[in-house]
């Protein structure tokens, strides 16, 4: 989980080991036509298996829908609005649960990650509670939190706050010892020791949390809706499914990847942003 | 960068008035490791450090060299003796003694440019006068333009040059070097040591080198001072009286005298090694 290697930004790299990175960044974007042109191969050639599977009726359309039906429905279901409002509250759950799940994971894992005594104490409660599977749990959280969008977040929060609360005690205590020494040796205090050096070397920890939490509180708040929810995308899939009307899940599976895709890039982006001062990996 | 050339310290020989920049009076440290046995590192360690003057602490590894730093800095609080500074007991972190560390000392998400004002923030001064420092004294290290860089993007001798920088942007009195040069390779080492010494000139602080290194140690210093295997004490001092300004590259390759300095410490530390081994 713990992605982000904060210990060897930037190990030694002597003046020709910069000529290498520049042909090695050529030699990357060379072989990067080729792979995103495999990649759109790839997507066709899924793309023609589905569409001969329903065509030849290899599988019953009950099960698997036509690509035709799939668009027909995804059309329908974007004209009359259906589909953006659904979309909409799976979004909305995602991101409250994203926002109070990150603040209070980062806000909670820096009190405990800034105390070695209290890190001691309460690291093996964390371990459990994160080794719970709360997808499973879903259901008690709509019967702690009632039937619509409030046990969805809350779904979302029990997921991407451990993420969080787990990286930013790990970031906080991967500090590098001569980092501090540093900072100590020039008179920093307490407060300047926590922010000149703890906080931004835990900045990447963080940031690999938000990108790990972003898919699962989508995938949090979609499996939410499937138990007793009244609308988002998740209950388009069970409301679809339960009528065999396969062409309206699958068009809500494909509204959940493009929604994880334009997420994960935003991620991407900002990612990009925050770490700018790490080197880029080739 | 403010120009005052130090008057007086043309002849090596002549010794500032008041007290001794660095004092050190039969220092001990023993570590008290938790459920461990307690490890003594130094003991009745002694000398001291004229204003002005560069001092070099050699010893093997494993002797105590950077507790010892620790002890002058204040991070570490002696366990027997006495360490002054300018003639006060150390009690705690002192802001007017400047540090340089080793490798990798850069913080990777700072600027070059805001990595060498660090000191100067830390120390509370404002933002323009930060930036304006730090612009002067990445031109004195010949990294002018280079402000908005960030570390990774430099190479090793590079990082090593933003380092002097940091550690020149406050006029310390005193600068204290562990192992700085260590991580580079023998050519840009080299290059980076006559940098150094170079600005170190121009308002000559009183510098303790920590090295392993006993050519950068003599080829630095005015006294080298030799260490002992653990627990650390000294072995010997050694006066090095090589004109200054010196060029690091000249003394390796031709002086007669450099070489006769460094046979000596080198036998001294390889005789210490032996009788260990031999025990």
């Amino acid at each position: 989980m713990s992605t982000a290697d904060v210990s060897t930004a930037g190990t030694g790299l002597a003046p020709g080991a910069d000529e290498a990175a520049r042909t090695a960044s050529r030699r990357a974007n060379r072989s990067g036509w080729f792979i995103n042109g495999a990649r759109v191969l790839l997507l066709i050639i899924v793309w023609l298996l589905w569409w001969a599977a329903a065509a030849n009726h290899w599988v019953s359309t009950l099960i698997l829908p036509t690509p035709g039906a799939t668009w027909h429905t995804l059309v329908t279901v974007s004209k009359n609005g259906t589909l953006f409002s659904n979309a909409g509250v799976t979004l909305e759950a995602a991101a409250i649960g994203f926002v109070i799940g990150m603040t209070a994971g980062v806000l909670i894992g820096f009190a405990v990650g800034l105390s070695l005594t209290l890190t001691g104490v309460v690291s093996p409660f964390i371990v459990v509670l994160n080794s719970l599977p709360r997808i499973a749990l879903a259901p008690m959280f709509v019967l702690w939190f009632g039937v619509g969008n409030a046990s969805g977040v809350a779904l979302v929060v029990s997921l991407v706050f451990f993420i969080a609360l787990t990286n930013t005690i790990s970031g906080t205590q991967s500090v590098e010892r001569s980092h501090l020494r540093l900072v100590q040796l020039y008179g920093a205090n307490r407060l300047q020791i926590t922010s000149k050096v703890v906080l931004p070397a835990t900045v990447p920890w963080i940031v690999a949390a938000a990108r790990l939490s972003l898919a699962n509180a989508l995938a949090g708040a979609i499996v939410s809706e499937m138990f007793l929810g009244q609308n988002g995308l998740g209950f388009m899939i069970v409301s679809g499914s339960g009528v065999f009307d396969t062409s309206q899940v699958f068009a809500a599976i494909i509204a959940a990847l493009v929604i994880a895709a334009i997420l994960d890039r935003i991620g991407t982006l900002l990612e990009k942003h925050l770490l700018r001062w790490r080197p880029s990996e080739v | 960068m403010v120009r005052e050339t130090a008057t007086g310290t043309g002849s090596t020989g002549d010794q500032p008035e008041g007290p001794a920049a660095i004092t050190l009076e039969d220092v001990g440290y023993t570590f008290q490791g938790r459920g461990r046995q307690p490890k003594l590192a130094l003991t009745g360690v002694s000398f001291s450090v004229p204003r002005s003057t560069f001092v070099s602490v050699v010893g093997p590894s494993g002797c105590g060299k950077s507790t010892l730093l620790n002890l002058v800095s204040g991070l570490l609080a002696p366990t027997e003796g006495t360490v002054r500074v300018h003639g006060e007991v150390v009690t705690g972190i002192r802001r007017d003694i400047g540090y340089m560390p080793g490798s990798e000392s850069l913080l990777p998400w700072r600027t070059v440019r805001d990595n060498v004002a660090l000191p100067l923030e830390l120390a509370g001064v404002g933002k323009s006068e930060r930036n304006a420092r730090s612009e002067e004294m990445l031109q004195a290290v010949g990294l002018r333009g280079l402000g908005g860089a960030y570390p990774h993007a430099l190479s090793q001798g590079m990082r090593q040059r933003v380092a002097i920088a940091r550690t020149f942007t406050v006029h310390s009195d005193i600068v204290l070097m562990d192992e700085p040069f260590s991580a580079l390779d023998a050519q840009t080492r080299v290059m980076v040591q006559d940098l150094f010494l170079s600005i170190w000139e121009q308002h000559r602080p009183t510098v303790m080198l920590i090295t392993h290194d006993v050519s950068e140690a003599v080829a630095l210093a005015d006294k080298v001072i030799v260490f002992t295997p653990s627990p650390g004490t000294v072995e010997s001092v050694r006066q090095v009286d090589l004109a200054r300004p010196r060029s690091v590259e000249d003394l390796i390759f031709e002086d007669q005298e450099f070489q006769g300095h460094m046979r000596a410490i080198w036998n001294s530390l390889r005789h210490k090694t032996k009788t260990e081994a031999a025990q």
